[in-house]
């Protein structure tokens, strides 16, 4: 963090102004700043006009403090903060392997649910009744062989003839 | 009286409601939305509270408008944050 752009000002006997203009501090290392000193000070988040973020500090009567200490602790605990981003930011990726892997995600990328792409079914496991009553019937009728009939309603298969019934 | 505004940017309104509901028996809090955030006005003079025991707890530990006020916010921070950080809870079945 770059102290120069932390505007300090003093306003009452005790209480102090901060804000921050730095746009390479994130929002999340600004809260955690800020709520880490909620113990010891009273804490207010105020955006300004500019989108800076002006933080005012104003110690709790029973702890006491200064505001020079004031303002080095939030410095101390925004540049923790910042740091503490950065490594997970860069870390993200490893964390979501580490995490995936354990409990047994696929690694690699997984191709979205309604694109399947070519998809190999030799015994038409996918296909619905119909549509297999359909590929058979079309493949018999390109073998020469007639296909069986696809009928609206379901009947009860035939069983086949005799064997000497053909040479009648 | 005096009054807190909560920046939409930095506090949630659910936060923001819990915080006054917690604060409310020892101060009375309105609660109003505005476009850029919430205004909770805090008014602990001439206090009309059934409990009259919080009350007076509250007046002899020496809690007047603006600690109670600024606790208030330091609480509503401090679940902005938590809400912030918490990913967002499943709707149930």
């Amino acid at each position: 963090v770059a102290t120069s752009l932390i505007v300090t000002e003093l306003g009452h006997a005790s209480s102090i102004r901060i804000d921050v203009k730095d746009v390479a501090v994130p929002r999340d290392a600004v809260y955690a700043a800020a709520c880490a000193l909620t113990d010891r000070c009273y804490v207010r988040l105020v955006l300004g006009e500019d989108g800076e973020v002006t933080v005012s500090l104003r110690p709790k009567a029973a702890i006491g403090g200064d505001a020079a200490a004031l303002r080095s602790a939030f410095e101390a605990e925004l540049a923790k903060e910042v740091f503490r981003c950065r490594v997970e930011e860069d870390g993200r990726e490893l964390t979501t392997a580490i995490t995936q892997s354990a409990f047994g995600a696929p690694t690699g990328t997984l191709p979205p649910a309604d694109d399947l792409g070519t998809f190999d079914d030799p015994l038409g496991i996918a296909l619905s009744w119909e549509q297999k009553q359909a590929a058979q019937a079309a493949q018999g009728g390109a073998a020469g062989e007639p296909g069986p009939v696809v009928h609206d309603g379901w009947r009860p298969p035939v069983p086949p003839g005799p064997a000497g019934d053909s040479t009648r | 009286m005096i009054e807190l505004r909560f920046h939409r940017e930095f506090y949630d309104g659910f936060a923001v409601d819990e915080a006054v509901k917690v604060y409310s028996p020892y101060a009375s809090m309105e609660l109003a939305r505005e476009p850029e955030g919430f205004v909770v006005r805090v008014t602990a003079a001439g206090l009309d509270l059934g409990d009259s025991q919080t009350a007076n707890a509250a007046a002899s530990q020496g809690i007047n408008e603006q600690t109670l006020a600024a606790e208030m916010a330091n609480y509503a921070l401090g679940l902005s944050v938590e809400r912030n950080a918490a990913p967002e809870a499943e709707p149930a079945p």
